[in-house]
Parts: C-alpha cells; structure tokens; sequence
C-alpha cells in the first residue's frame, strides 16, 4: 500500500517507493540514506506533525512535514 | 588480473578503492557508455592487479546509466575477481544482489561503516558470515596493511554459490528505537526547558558575583592594576609611563580581564555543539523559526553568534535557503558576541546591583531584536527542513581543550594586534597637540577631530565627545568600547539610564569590522555595507529610545517611534498595492 512518510506513525518500518523532489534535494536526501528501495524506520513524530525523526541506513534524520509529504512509501 | 569493486551506492567503495590504490587513478571510458570505471593499480598476493571502480548498483538488472555500466562490464568481465561491499547495517538485504550479480565468480564480502553500527547496538560476526557464504569475509575499517592481505584472499577462493543462509547469530540489526536520553532531547516538553537552564547556568557560572568566571577576572585584576600598576608607578620616563598605565594596562588590561570569562563561554559553546544537542535542538525549533522566517537550521548559527558574529555569519553558508541564509545574517549581530561581554560588564554595574542579571537582561533583549527583525523581514516561502542529526556523545576532552585553546588564542591575538595598536593611537592622539607636545585631553588632536561627536549622545546624558569615540571604537572591535572607557575615564562616569542606553547601543549597532567582512563574502559587499550603516543608525534611535523609557520620558519614546511606524506601513501598504496588482508591478517598483 503506497503512501507518504507523512501518513506514517512513529514506529512504522517502511521502505522509500518514490521521491518526488527537485533534483538537488532528492541528492541530499540520496546522500543520507533515503532512495528508493531503502527501509526507513519512523523513530518519533513530533506533537504537532511538523518534524519526522526517522532512522535510514545511513544516518538519523529529521525532515519538516512539507519534506514527509514528498517521500511516498510502502510498508 | 582484474578486481571489481561492486555494490550499493554510497557502500563505501570509492573509500575502499582509495585505501588500496593509494588514490592514484586513471578514468577509463567503456563501451561508449559517457559514465566511466575508475582503475588503478596496486600489488595483492603478489601479483600487479588492476582495482576498478564501478558505479553503485542497486538491482542485478540496473535502471540508471551508470548500473547499466556496471552490468555490462560484469558481464564482459566474467573471470574478473569482485569485492562485494555492503554497509554492516544494509547486509540483508544487499546479499540478493551479492549471489545475483558475483555467482560463480571468485568472491570476497567486505563490511564497511561497522564502528558507526555497533555504537547503534548493531552486531555482525564476520567469521561466522564467511563459514555460512563460504567466501572471505573482512571489514574495510582495518589498517592497510591486513586491508591488502583480506584483500589478496579473493584469488584463492572458491568460486561463489548461490546458498539460502539465516542470518541468526551471525547479523543482529541496530538498536531502531531511540535511546533513553535521546527520546527525552526530541521531546520539547523537557529538552527546551533544559536548554534555557544550560544557558542560564552558564552565565551564571560565567558572570554571577563570587562564581569562577568573577573569581579569574577578579584576579587578572589584581595582577594589572595592583602588581603591574605598581611596576610601571616606577618607571622615570613620564611619557612612557602614562603610556604603560594609560594605554596598556588601563586599556589593554581592562579587554585582558575579561578573558576568563570569554573563554567559559567558549567552553559552554564548544561542549553544546561537540554532544550533538544542537541539531536536536534545531528540529525542535524548527517550527517556532518557521513562524519568523528563518529555520532550524539557524539555530547553529545563531548560538554561534553568542561567541563570535564572524563566525557566526560564515557558519550560515550551511543554509541551502538563500533568502534564509540573508535573513539569519541580518539577525546575527543582534545576539551579544563574547566581545561585547567586557562592554556589559562594565555598565552594567550601572544599572544592576547584580551583573549577572543585567548581562541577562541584555542578551536576552538582543535575542528578542533578533527574531524580531527575522519577523520584519521574513517574506515568501522557505525550503523544506532537512537536517542529519548528529550522534549523541560525551565531547572528547582533547578536542574541548584544542577548540578551547584555539579560541582563547584567537582572542590574545587579535588583542595583541588590532585592540593594542586601537589604543596605542587612541592614547597618543588624546595625550598629544598637533604639535606632537603633551597636553589635556580636551586640546589633544583627538578632541579636535572628534568634538562635533559630542552632539551624539547629548539626548541621553552623556553629551561628550569621549563617549561617542568610545562608543563608535566598537565598530572596529567591541572590546574597544570598555577599554576605551577606562582609559578615558578610570569607571564609566554617568548614571543607570545612560549606561542602559549606551549598552543598548553597543548592542544594536553594527558588528565589527570582522562580521561586516564575512557578511561582504556572503552577501556582497553593497549589501554588507548598507545593512552596517542601517544598523548602526537604527542603534542610536534604539538608545534614545531605550533612555527615553528608562526615565519615563514616554512622549519622547512615542514620537521615536513614529518614523518607524511610518515606514512600516508605507512598507505594508507597497506590499499590499503588488499583491494586488501581481509580479509585473513588484519588478518595476524594485
């Protein structure tokens, strides 16, 4: 079932469907783990869903809510 | 004798591919294809082999250009050796691609980025990997000599079958969940709060009467004023002599004691940023900085700013949003650098029994200017929040104590310069005639110069040239400001509500030379010079005002503040008049 980060709540193992974001953005996120294909895990969710915590097989990121609704995933 | 070099992207086998070849490479076009394979050369198990780097892979068939790269060169390779590199923390799901792509062909797993997998509670038994794939195992992190020696392994090995094997007891995933203490620093409930007290008991360790910070400074002190001051009483020489005291130890002296000060602070920043708390604590205000129309992100260089704007300022070219990043500078001189430190501290006894409030007072005036201005100026839309939050960790005390030092040195230094050479001419000029004889101050070739000054700060109560050269020394460094004033002076000599607007001043105005320099890089130097001139005119008004509403003079107050109501709603008023009539007319009134 296909859906954004944002959808997902804290705890959620997903894996990285699409990323629909200009191309020197999706580099960076690239750069830090999160392309398709790559199992994210949701660490916390911040009270008012403005910041994602997630873990990706590179690094423990943090991404706005703006960012979240950018990255469709699977679960 | 070829070896490939083979795996996921940002695997780590660029890394691996310099640790070998020594970096040494030549780019070879294959096939036609514009993506090339770096090769190299280097001597494993006694043998010249060429090392190639192919481009990262992600699935056996490859979609990008560069895949299909690697695919064909596998595939035109087939007694070609292959290195299969894949991140500890990656490893099952990477093993796939490992039996897709290196079947039948001599093999070797190598295991890279381990450290940072353990630390995250991750668990990888390599010797026991190798029994299960039947294929040499090893970790990339090794030193280069045993690097060659696992490497070399590969050409005695068995050609690799595809096997179905279980992780267990071989592979343990990291710790997903957060930890115990970073899960209290993500909830803003508490990690907010602690922040506040960090930074107040900083300072007050750093400032508060009897604490360590007044404890040193009390002592260099004593070492200036009694112990040197007494040596230089007996030297014969007049002028030399007021040349030592005044200039020297009275001037110098004064920016000199506040060194242990400066350098706790330092400490306190240095310790923040090394433990990783900054960037949590930057995802957590991102949503209060949205509001402002700045981000997180700022948060680092805006705590920076409380130890150098320079610094602080350079620090911004992290920002990926330009409008962000001009934003945030503009802000930046508002939060008090540790070069206005001496300043507070030698009005602040003015104003405030207790120095530690009145330095509290002021900081925190200058923090809320500075969001105030990011409100006044934020406009449009801003990028997306992304941050890579660093690890939690204790700060190493050799790299506190080499930050430290380095800070302290950078401080002695430009003492030693620029603030030395500031009061070495401030002293000949205010103690000299044009004819270059002793004099009073009031007839020195400064006073001649600088007399139309006066006029400066006369609405506040200190209607003397000395103050305003005083006050305008900080443009070239703020610690000016309070060795200036003893060398004129001895104590800053007029009441509270003078020394709060003259400390209000020195905190609105521009920064120094230094922070204008680095803004220049940053924003071109047009720009740079017109924010200081705006900065530092906006500073007087911001003085008057703050007298003004020190003494009750509260008609004052309000009619300086009708020019700024003014132009805010003319401002409002033209950007009303755009919205309305769209782009075209935001481009001709530009």
């Amino acid at each position: 079932m296909c859906m954004t980060l944002s959808e997902t709540k804290r705890g959620a193992r997903v894996a990285v469907a699409r990323v629909m974001a200009e191309r020197s953005l999706a580099d960076r996120l690239c750069v830090l783990g999160i392309r398709t294909g790559a199992m994210l895990f949701v660490l916390k969710v911040s009270a008012r869903k403005k910041v994602w915590y997630v873990r990706t097989p590179a690094a423990m990121v943090a991404l706005g809510a703006e960012l979240a609704r950018a990255i469709e995933v699977t679960a | 004798m070829k070896l490939l070099l083979v795996g996921n992207p940002n695997a780590g086998k660029s890394t691996l591919y310099n640790r070998l070849t020594g970096g040494h490479a030549r780019v070879g076009n294959w096939h036609g294809v514009t993506v090339g394979a770096l090769e190299g050369r280097v001597k494993l198990a006694g043998r010249q082999v060429t090392v190639v780097d192919l481009p990262g892979i992600y699935t056996p068939q490859g979609r990008s250009m560069e895949e299909r790269l690697t695919r064909a060169y596998l595939d035109e390779n087939p007694t070609a050796a292959v290195l299969f590199v894949a991140e500890c923390a990656s490893l099952p799901r990477t093993l796939p691609l490992l039996f897709a792509l290196c079947k039948g062909r001599k093999t070797a797993l190598v295991l890279t980025k381990r450290r940072a997998f353990e630390r995250r509670g991750g668990r990888v038994d390599g010797a026991a990997l190798a029994r299960r794939l039947c294929c040499p195992v090893f970790f990339a992190e090794g030193k280069k000599r045993d690097l060659l020696q696992d490497a070399g392994r590969v050409f005695s090995a068995q050609p690799l079958a595809e096997r179905n094997i279980s992780m267990d007891g071989v592979w343990a995933g990291e710790r997903e969940a957060l930890g115990r203490l970073d899960a209290l620093l993500m909830n803003g409930a508490f990690a907010l709060p602690f922040f506040a007290l960090l930074l107040a008991a900083a300072f007050y360790v750093t400032f508060a009467p009897g604490c360590l910070g007044d404890l040193l400074k009390g002592a260099i002190e004593h070492l200036f004023v009694d112990v040197l001051g007494g040596c230089a009483a007996a030297i014969p020489s007049v002028v030399l002599r007021s040349f030592v005291i005044d200039a020297l130890l009275a001037g110098l002296g004064t920016v000199l004691g506040f060194l242990p000060q400066i350098a706790l602070l330092f400490f306190f920043l240095i310790v923040l940023e090394e433990s990783g708390f900054l960037s949590r604590l930057a995802a957590l205000t991102d949503g209060v900085f949205a509001k402002v129309g700045l981000n997180g992100r700022a948060v680092f260089s805006l705590v920076m700013g409380f130890g150098c704007t320079a610094a602080a300022i350079l620090s911004t070219r992290g920002l990926d949003d330009r409008r962000v990043q001009r934003r945030t500078i503009l802000c930046l001189p508002y939060i008090s650098c540790s070069a206005k430190l001496p300043v507070y501290l030698t009005l602040a006894a003015s104003f405030f029994e207790n120095p530690f409030f009145a330095v509290l007072l002021l900081y925190a005036l200058g923090v809320g200017i500075a969001l105030l201005v990011a409100v006044f100026t934020s406009r449009g839309p801003r990028a997306p929040f992304l941050l890579e939050l660093a690890p939690l960790q204790v700060p190493k005390a050799d790299f506190v104590l080499k930050a430290l030092l380095f800070q302290i040195r950078q401080f002695i230094i430009k003492t030693a310069t620029v603030i030395l050479v500031f009061f070495a001419a401030s002293w000949l000029l205010s103690g000299f005639g044009w004819d270059f004889r002793p004099c009073d101050v009031e007839d020195s070739m400064l006073a001649s110069v600088c007399t139309g000054l006066k006029w400066l700060f006369a609405p506040v109560g200190m209607g003397d040239w000395r103050i305003a050269y005083a006050a305008l020394s900080g443009l070239i460094a703020k610690e000016n400001v309070a060795g200036t004033i003893a060398m004129f002076y001895g104590a800053f000599p007029y009441g509270s509500a003078s020394a709060f607007a003259l400390a209000v001043f020195v905190l609105t105005c521009s920064p120094c030379v230094s922070a204008v320099a680095a803004s220049a890089r940053e924003l071109g130097a047009k720009r740079a010079v017109l924010y200081a001139a705006l900065q530092t005119l906006t500073a007087l008004l911001a003085c008057y005002l703050a007298y003004f509403l020190w003494t009750g003079g509260l008609v004052y107050a309000l009619l300086l503040c009708l020019p700024v109501a003014l132009f805010l709603l003319l401002r409002s008023r033209h950007e009303s008049v755009c919205r309305k009539r769209g782009h075209k007319t935001l481009r001709i009134h530009r």
